[in-house]
């Protein structure tokens, strides 16, 4: 037993040595760097740059309106999911999540072949009014970014606020009524309150989100908006440490702040809200006229945001908008082994992700255990570190690596371990949250059998916690992957040419135009994620998965 | 206050489930109870007449007029459910202002008002307390003030009190009796509980399978069952079915599995009747050779007294014995003697199952 003991310790002990030395470690070498030993601009300079303040007034402003987007298009979302009967409901619910693992510079090709020039409503209107000029787009610039964020996040809002919702006894909207409470009286005195924390804590998500928003800021700004996470990275490309690095304390201040506040919000919901009852739906057939136009409005445009893109992926593999033929050269050029094919990264996108989920779903698994420990303080300390890389933005981490590790150990020259790294550190608060679901839904009752039958912990570890745990181990396995493989960020941040991923040749493609070329690589990772997806929901049809 | 008229109202649900056609007179000021068990469609009912479930059919009057198209927060009701549904975010003095709240009452008139109800459920002392602070019993006291604050026509109760200790529930009783003829507020009151329908009601409505079979006082119920259901889930009675075989003017003569009863009425004969028999009407003999034979089937102590569960041919009875009896004498199989007292025979009017 005693060795047992000491053996789960040491076990436990492994990610954190792991997180420190590759994410706190590095994340302070910047700090450091930035504020005692600046090359470059120091970080007075950089704070008190009218650059540097017009980009925070913009970074903050976009996330904001993102947000209030998001919420705008996703609350009224929650409510139809919650209150209204209709077919397919579940896997409505369980869609709601696909936006959420797809990646974004892949929504922003969606994007493009939806709403931008030559795009399908251009392209519609272009022949309804038989001009030759194109004539609509909304995917580029500030509304296409605000779109894209909102893309990501009104699911968010809709999956949060409707399990809230879903938790306010229907008795208690019934007796608001019976007692006298007109439909916004009920509103404002009971619906409002009662979600307010969900919405909070979306909002939180979301302005997170959009805050460090990297790749779609990029290609969707086309290079004339700059975020804090985008000037990073240009600081870094042109030499001014003393910018990144100061642009990077300041970035990480606000997101602290902001997850920390987050945590919160979860800790005061757990409190506050009862055991889920059992919702009183109404049927579609049963709504007002006037209702149900709305309703259909509503789901259009939902539909148009969240759907359209994803499927005009597949035209976008296609179609190509420059000469105006369909084409299957894109898919040529993804087979292609040469140096501006698609061969490569594919290959080199598929070995780190399969390296980086094998790492975080191992580093999750520690976490999950120590998080079970019974030792003071290291249950808090273990949600604090697994929830560290999601306060921490992908340039930072990248920018990191980059200085504390590949530049002393010299692995500039060809820095792939570090993308594994930087892949696997992103997927870890996934994985961990996967697991942990799974966890909580095991019976405390079978363990504790097994140690009276005389297993050691070993022996219970192997033989008993972990087959239990083997659907939550897939589910943040294949969504480790999905995370991972349309990783752009931080990959190419550290990524010298040789380690191009598909993410990173989508977003070269579309900046010299060639878009038959990124929707077909755009195509193969929809499929990828797509397929773990799919996976990942029959894992969690039978109860025990689940990663929202 | 008002007098409620529920006519043929029926509702039938997407799985086919159908409950009504429910027809019910509740008078001014009178406390009913609707009475049935599990499934029978009470809260159904009382949701339709709250108007959250609309019925297919029939009509709702409040003093004749139709309230059907009327929306629930326009009703004039005040409603108690099961789960309390207290406004969690709220605290007590606020759950009771509400519906004065959202009817924008002057805040004096709201805390006096408030005031006179706590005195009224008792629950003074407790206005500032978060309804997380409080038990049981205060919550439903609580849900009790907050619908009567303003002043309802028609009080509906479901299922008030199942979730509180016997005790609790006993003494709640009588409180929501007392209040209730105080008020003098027309009452619909669901329960499953044969006793507490008992303690509370002025008339109780059985409901079964989505029918009311019997509108009665109490004892009219008790005494005089229409059906075998009323006569089994309200008197907890046992039900004889025998042949009439002769009649004259001091009584007709009534013959199961060989064996007869003399009854008093007047039966045509050849009919084939069904008798309910209370157990608190059967007398036990082992000796002699009285009224009719019976087969002891099986005998349970319950507090003060066992239960005897007695087979006459394919009729099973039940009665109890007093702890006195030497129960031995009543071992499973005996052989023993049961009088039924005649005046107390209730005879079926509906003999259909
Ligand atoms: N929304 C619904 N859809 C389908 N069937 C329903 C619905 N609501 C109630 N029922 C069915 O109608 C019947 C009556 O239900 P109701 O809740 O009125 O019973 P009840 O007498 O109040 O029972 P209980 O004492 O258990 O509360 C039940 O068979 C129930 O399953
Ligand atoms: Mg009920």
């Amino acid at each position: 037993m005693r060795r047992g003991g000491a053996l789960r310790s040491s076990l436990m002990l492994i990610p954190f040595i792991l997180l420190i030395g590759f994410l706190v470690y590095p994340v302070a070498i910047v700090l450091i760097q930035g504020l005692l030993q600046p090359t470059g601009s120091s970080f007075q300079e950089v704070v008190g740059s009218s650059l540097t303040q017009r980009i925070i007034l913009f970074t903050v402003g976009q996330a904001l309106v993102s947000t209030m987007v998001a919420m705008v298009l996703g609350v009224p979302g929650a409510f139809v999911l919650t209150k209204l009967q209709f077919r397919g409901k579940n896997t409505t619910r369980a869609l709601m999540t696909v936006p959420f693992i797809l990646p974004p510079i892949v929504v922003v090709v969606g994007f493009l072949e939806v709403f931008g020039p030559g795009g399908i409503i251009d392209s519609i209107l272009m022949a309804l009014l038989g001009s030759d000029t194109s004539m609509f787009n909304i995917a580029t610039g500030y509304i296409g970014i605000i779109l894209a964020h909102a893309f990501y996040n009104a699911p968010l809002f809709i999956l949060m606020v409707s399990a809230s919702l879903e938790r306010l006894n229907p008795d208690i909207e019934e007796m608001a009524q019976i007692h006298g409470a007109t439909f916004t009286q009920r509103l404002r005195r009971i619906i409002v309150p009662h979600i307010r924390i969900s919405i909070l804590a979306a909002s939180i998500l979301t302005f997170l989100f959009s805050f460090m928003s990297f790749p779609i800021v990029l290609a969707l700004g086309e290079g004339s908006f700059m975020t804090i996470e985008v000037q990073i990275w240009n600081a870094f490309r042109f030499f001014d440490y003393g910018e990144a690095a100061s642009l990077a304390i300041i970035q990480l201040l606000i997101t602290m702040t902001l997850a920390y506040a987050y945590i919160r919000t979860g800790v005061r919901e757990r409190e506050v809200t009862g055991r889920t009852s059992y919702v009183r739906t109404v049927n579609i057939a049963d709504l007002s006229t006037p209702t149900k136009i709305l309703l259909i409005v509503y789901s259009s445009i939902l539909l148009i945001l969240l759907v359209g893109p994803i499927l005009a992926i597949i035209r976008s593999a296609v179609y190509d908008p420059n000469t105006h033929v369909l084409t299957l050269r894109g898919f040529e050029s993804l087979l292609n082994p040469g140096m501006d094919g698609g061969l490569i990264p594919m290959v080199n996108s598929l070995f780190y992700a399969s390296l980086a989920t094998v790492f975080s779903v191992i580093l999750g698994l520690l976490l999950v255990f120590s998080q079970q420990s019974k030792m003071r303080l290291i249950p808090d300390l273990t949600s604090m570190v697994t929830l560290l890389p999601l306060g921490v933005s992908a340039i930072t981490i990248a920018y990191g690596l980059m200085i504390a590790i590949a530049v002393p150990l010299g692995l500039s020259t060809n820095p792939w371990p570090l993308i594994v790294v930087a892949q696997t550190l992103i997927g870890v608060p996934f994985s961990v949250r996967a697991i942990e679901i799974t966890r909580s839904k095991i019976d405390p009752a079978i363990l504790e059998q097994a140690e009276s039958l005389g297993a050691s912990a070993l022996h219970r570890v192997f033989f008993v916690e972990l087959p239990l745990l083997a659907p939550g181990i897939l589910v943040a396995g294949f969504f480790s992957f999905a995370m991972a493989i349309g990783e752009m960020s931080a990959t190419i941040f550290l990524a010298r040419p040789e380690n191009f991923t598909l993410a990173i040749i989508i977003y070269r493609y579309l900046s010299v135009r060639k878009f038959v070329e990124a929707g077909a690589a755009s195509l193969f990772l929809v499929v990828m994620c797509v397929a773990a997806f799919i996976i990942m929901e029959r894992i969690s049809e039978n109860g025990y998965g689940g990663t929202v | 206050m008002v007098n409620v008229t529920i006519d043929g109202m029926w509702k039938e649900f997407s799985d086919g489930t159908a409950i009504g056609p429910i027809d019910l007179e509740v008078r001014d000021g009178e406390l009913i109870v609707l009475l049935g068990p599990s499934g029978s469609g009470k809260t159904t009912t009382l949701r339709m007449v709250a108007g959250f479930i609309r019925p297919d059919r029939g009509r709702l009057l409040f003093d004749d007029v139709n309230v059907m198209h009327v929306p629930p927060n326009e009703r004039k009701i005040g409603m108690v459910v099961q789960s309390v549904a207290l406004f969690p975010n709220m605290d007590v003095f606020q759950n009771i202002a509400f519906a004065l709240e959202v009817r924008e009452w002057p805040h004096e008139k709201v805390v006096r008002r408030v005031e006179e109800l706590s005195d009224l459920v008792g629950i003074r002392n407790l206005l500032h307390r978060k309804i997380t602070e409080i038990s049981g019993g205060e919550g439903q006291r609580v849900a009790l003030a907050r619908a009567l604050a303003h002043g309802p026509e028609l009080l509906l109760l479901d299922e008030p009190l199942s979730a509180l200790d016997p005790n609790l529930r006993e003494s709640l009783q009588m409180e929501i009796r007392r209040i209730q003829k105080e008020l003098r507020v027309t009452t619909i009151y669901v329960t499953h509980n044969q006793d507490e329908a008992f303690a509370i009601a002025d008339r109780i409505a059985v409901l079964n399978e989505g029918v009311i079979n019997q509108v009665g006082t109490p004892s009219d119920l008790y005494d005089r069952p229409l059906n075998r259901f009323v006569a089994t889930f309200l008197g907890r009675g046992s039900i004889l079915g025998g042949e009439v075989t002769s009649c004259d003017d001091k009584g007709f003569e009534v013959s199961f599995d060989g064996q007869t009863m003399h009854l008093p009425g007047y039966q045509e004969v050849g009919n084939i009747i069904e008798l309910s028999v209370k157990p608190e009407d059967i007398t036990v003999t082992r000796f002699g050779d009285d009224g009719l034979e019976a087969t002891v089937e099986s005998i349970v102590s319950q507090p003060g007294r066992y239960r005897v569960q007695l087979k006459i041919g394919k009729h099973s009875l039940h009665t109890f014995i007093s702890a006195n009896t030497l129960p031995e004498q009543f071992r499973p199989g005996e052989r023993i003697r049961i009088t039924i007292d005649p005046m107390e025979v209730a005879i079926l009017a509906d003999t259909s199952p």
